[in-house]
């Protein structure tokens, strides 16, 4: 196999050598089964030894595009004899160890031929042909570990794994400095041959040689084969630099996902705690007043934001525009409000005096005229307001009937005279009041904000309670002794008819 | 037939001015149409200027007259929307 990789002056003696080599160590290998398939290659080479006649400027040209491919074809079958689970390892597609198998290869090959330049050497090796069969352990394990596990691995497919796995990568780099150094070692021993420790590791050389198929092109970059060796090596040690780099990153990143995983949690609990505390007024953070602003805007008036349920009236953007500052006040607002007083009032009874509210609507109706005339109804209104007289006796604007059944038990689920309050919201074309039938004191209340005096309110208020006493509890109530109570002490100019209505029901 | 007309509702819308308006209605009707049918009638577009309650309860545009319990008979209100405010008032 040497004969190859010899210089063209000791060609003859090489082309010797190898002729006398093969035979002896052939029937020396007969016994060991796993030594057979190598000799089939260095036949080849011997056939292919024209091949290597070619001026060395050629071959040293042609080296870079020639080599990788053929070698490659060549070493597939015998590789497959070695161990069945070579071609697994392929397909498993692991691009690194397959870059650096090849490197390894490469500096074998080179290693080989600087062995091959001594041919005293190659002498004593097939003297002791014997002695390194049945010392191929030992001598393997002078080698690199992997390759010597790939010796050994002959048969048993897991090591081989092993050694194509990861564990390789990490040991490749390695593997190759031993035998750089093995090399070096060898160099000065040219003279030395009797030297037992160069011997084996000829030996390891020659198994290393016989494992990586050595191909018929090896002999082409005879003195030409150490730089491209030290290149491959030199990739190689990027690669692992590389590697390592990346190892390096995947565990920051693991680690960096623990402590955000550590973390989260955490936060978790604090916006738990936050939502625990209560305080009735919070400011807004940057979030709920983007969220404030945009309900408020133009492009949510037809959106519903919210929708209450009890009462059925749907909040739109449009709605809630009207509480911006110097808006008009909306119907829908008020009663929406008035209903989640009355829910608040419904959720903590024992807080809240008991109270009922009626809607917007409630003293239009009951003020309304009885009678079915054409007439419009603003027409009525300002007949009935003309006529006080006639609204308290019931001819004009008053109508009991109309509302009478606005407070059933069923409907209420409560008698409206159990109630301390009852808050009638009252609406005067552009205005808003509030009247209240202070029960608990005895007195009916108005409240304006622009100080205004209405008695016909109170009165219609007064035969309201009245009538609804006898109708729905069948008792007389005198209210002679009650109070009209014009409420002085109010903020004045005011849309806070809403805050004036959460004053008085605490 | 018979069974047919039966299964209608009468209604009775009334305005704020005491004027009535008749409906007769399937009881799957949803009481949208029933409001925008009586918009059109008061010539008006929309049907939300309206509010519409029974019995002092609002009566939601959504839901059908037999999910409301609307029997026949029934009166409905329908008052116009209200608006006011506090400081531009001459009242």
């Amino acid at each position: 196999m040497g004969a190859l990789t010899c210089s063209s002056r000791k060609r003859g003696d090489d082309f010797f050598t190898s002729n006398y080599r093969t035979p002896l160590s052939v029937s020396s290998n007969v016994d060991h089964i796993s030594k057979k398939p190598r000799f089939s290659p260095s036949m080849n080479q011997i056939q292919g030894d024209p091949l290597s006649r070619k001026s060395i400027a050629a071959r040293i040209f042609k080296y870079p595009s020639n080599i990788t491919p053929i070698k490659r074809e060549i070493h597939a079958p015998c590789r497959r004899l070695r161990s069945g689970s070579n071609l697994n390892s392929h397909k498993m597609g692991n691009f690194l160890t397959q870059q650096y198998d090849r490197a390894k290869r490469s500096a074998f090959e080179t290693l080989r031929y600087v062995k091959k330049d001594k041919e005293v050497i190659n002498i004593d090796d097939d003297e002791i042909c014997e002695e390194g069969v049945s010392e191929d352990s030992s001598v393997k394990e002078l080698g690199s570990g992997v390759d010597a596990k790939r010796g050994l691995a002959s048969g048993s497919g897991q090591r081989w794994k092993e050694s194509n796995g990861v564990v390789e990568t990490m040991d490749n780099p390695d593997g190759v400095k031993d035998v750089d150094k093995n090399f070096q070692v060898l160099s000065p021993s040219v003279v030395t041959v009797s030297d037992g420790v160069n011997l084996k590791v000829e030996n390891a050389e020659k198994m290393l040689d016989t494992l990586s198929l050595s191909s018929n092109f090896d002999s082409a970059y005879s003195s030409s084969s150490v730089p491209p060796y030290k290149k491959l090596l030199g990739l190689a040690e990027k690669r692992n630099g590389n590697l390592k780099r990346l190892q390096f990153d995947i565990g920051y990143t693991e680690k960096v996902l623990e402590t955000q995983h550590l973390l989260r949690p955490q936060k978790n609990e604090e916006y738990v705690k936050e939502d625990v505390i209560t305080e009735p007024f919070v400011l807004l953070d940057e979030e709920e007043e983007a969220e404030v602003s945009r309900a408020l805007s133009n492009s949510c008036r037809r959106k519903v934001l919210a929708k209450h349920e009890n009462s059925n009236i749907d909040i739109t953007g449009e709605i809630l525009q009207c509480l911006s500052p110097g808006a008009w006040l909306n119907d829908e607002v008020i009663n929406v409000y008035l209903e989640l007083l009355k829910e608040r009032e419904r959720r903590e009874p024992k807080k809240f005096l008991k109270c009922h509210f009626f809607n917007t609507f409630f003293y239009k109706k009951v003020s309304s005229m009885p009678s079915k005339s054409n007439l419009h109804f603003k027409v009525i209104q300002l007949l009935a307001r003309l006529q006080y007289s006639c609204l308290i006796s019931g001819k004009g604007g008053y109508n009991y009937q109309s509302v009478k059944r606005w407070t059933s038990q069923r409907k209420l689920g409560y008698c409206l005279f159990e109630c301390d309050k009852i808050f009638v919201p009252i609406h005067k074309q552009v205005h808003w009041c509030l009247a209240v039938i202070n029960k608990k004191e005895e007195k009916f209340q108005y409240l304006d904000s622009l100080g205004g005096r209405d008695q016909q309110v109170l009165k219609v208020l007064a035969r309201y309670f009245i009538d609804e006493v006898k109708d729905k509890n069948g008792k007389d109530i005198d209210i002679n002794s009650w109070k009209l109570e014009f409420v002085e002490d109010l903020p004045e100019q005011e849309n806070g008819y809403v805050v004036r209505e959460y004053l008085f029901l605490n | 037939m018979a069974e047919g007309s039966r299964k209608f509702i009468k209604l009775k819308i009334k305005a704020q001015d005491d004027t009535i308006l008749h409906f007769k209605v399937n009881p799957s009707t949803i009481m949208k149409d029933i409001f925008m049918s009586y918009s059109s009638k008061k010539q008006m577009m929309n049907y939300k200027v309206f509010r519409f309650f029974f019995d002092g309860k609002r009566l939601s545009p959504k839901k059908t007259v037999n999910e409301l319990g609307l029997k026949n008979g029934d009166e409905i209100d329908a008052m116009i929307h209200q608006d006011g405010g506090g400081s531009a008032c001459n009242y």
